[in-house]
């Protein structure tokens, strides 16, 4: 007699950022790498109208067999994550168009973690500031806290002082970061050139090597978050809203 | 090496979600994009319409043709180095039509052009 196994609801991590060009195809697509190397079932939803991450799966469909990427219309989003978390088990990645839209707030809404790439420069951090109060509004309405955090990208391993200058912003903001940064690495960048996400290119390579290691890092500090924002969904939380304790105190 | 993920999910609420999301776009007066359906044929299709050739409202230069005259090489060589000292510099054919100008023949002003490529860019 077959046991029924009681679906599992995915993990739904989103790619967002107001700006383009911050870099959230390409990290999508390193952690696609990073997560299916892992064992984990992994769905990417392209929401670019580029359509960076579906062309990208199929000019190279031997590479990365073990990913799907599927691109989705921004006005059948919503549904088809409602569908989607009904019926697949594993990891969602969502990238999301670099623009502040109406799909931003529904990936943010849905999605267990949302991250924000950002290159160490000013208008990269201003516009990751501006979208995480959109954010935390976002949440009031809600009556939910969203879990986001920011990852620093594409950071030169020079430290050139404008980088350290956007740092102290950071550190200012109060954004919640990554301790990972992602540093400028040809690997990276070659995930476009060769179909290959690190996890799956030469690893006798040092950048490769080297790129691996800041992943594996990165998807451990990321898998941590999804199960804080799992804490955090669980709780009644929402802003100014008392907790069950505070209520019975 | 974790394969699996298991973590006490909160079930998302996807019609509370949804009432939430529309509030705040039309709030915010977010961007969004509804989907169309394909239809048959291009039933329905507006066609843009087709756009036109620059007309230019610059006067033209007056149609030419070609006209071929023997003359001295030492004149070849003479009109050509006057070309190239003349400040700005400029074409033989409008150096002989400032010496046909002064001997009294009529050229209009737009076919007095200086300098030769900018009749391509017309």
């Amino acid at each position: 007699m077959e046991a029924h196994h009681p679906h599992t609801p995915p993990i739904i991590i989103a790619f967002a950022s107001p700006k383009g060009g911050v870099g959230k195809s390409t990290t999508c697509a390193c952690l696609a790498g990073s997560l299916s190397s892992r064992g984990h079932n992994v769905l990417v939803l392209d929401l670019d109208k580029n359509r960076t991450l579906h062309d990208w799966a199929m000019r190279f469909p031997t590479q990365i067999r073990n990913i799907k990427v599927e691109h989705v219309e921004e006005g059948a989003f919503f549904e088809r994550v409602r569908y989607l978390y009904a019926t697949f088990s594993g990891t969602i990645l969502i990238d999301v168009a670099g623009m502040l839209a109406n799909t931003t707030i529904v990936a943010a809404t849905l999605a267990t973690l949302t991250i924000t790439p950002a290159k160490l420069s000013a208008p990269d951090i201003i516009e990751a500031v501006k979208l995480n109060r959109e954010i935390r509004l976002l949440g009031q309405k809600v009556g939910k806290t969203i879990n986001h955090r920011l990852l620093l990208n594409e950071v030169s391993p020079l430290w050139p002082t404008y980088q350290r200058a956007a740092l102290k912003d950071v550190e200012r903001s109060g954004l919640m970061a990554f301790e990972t940064i992602i540093h400028e690495r040809a690997p990276y960048a070659e995930v476009f050139l060769t179909g290959q996400p690190p996890h799956f290119s030469d690893r006798n390579r040092e950048p490769v090597i080297k790129a691996v290691a800041q992943l594996d890092a990165l998807t451990d500090e990321i898998l941590a978050a999804v199960e804080s924002g799992a804490g955090l969904a669980s709780q009644a939380a929402s802003v100014g809203e008392p907790t069950s304790e505070q209520k019975a105190a | 090496m974790s394969t699996k993920t298991s973590i006490p999910f909160q079930p998302i609420d996807f019609d509370v979600a949804k009432r939430a999301i529309d509030e705040i776009t039309v709030e915010r007066q977010l961007p969004t994009q509804v989907v169309t359906m394909p239809t048959p044929a291009g039933e329905g299709r507006v066609e843009s319409p087709k756009p036109q050739p620059a007309v230019s409202l610059l006067p033209q230069p007056s149609p030419t043709r070609n006209f071929t005259v023997d003359l001295p090489d030492y004149l070849i060589d003479a009109l050509h180095a006057r070309a190239l000292q003349t400040k700005p510099r400029c074409t033989v054919r409008s150096i002989i039509f400032q010496s046909l100008r002064v001997n009294g023949f009529e050229i209009k002003d737009v076919d007095m052009i200086p300098d030769g490529r900018r009749r391509n860019r017309a």
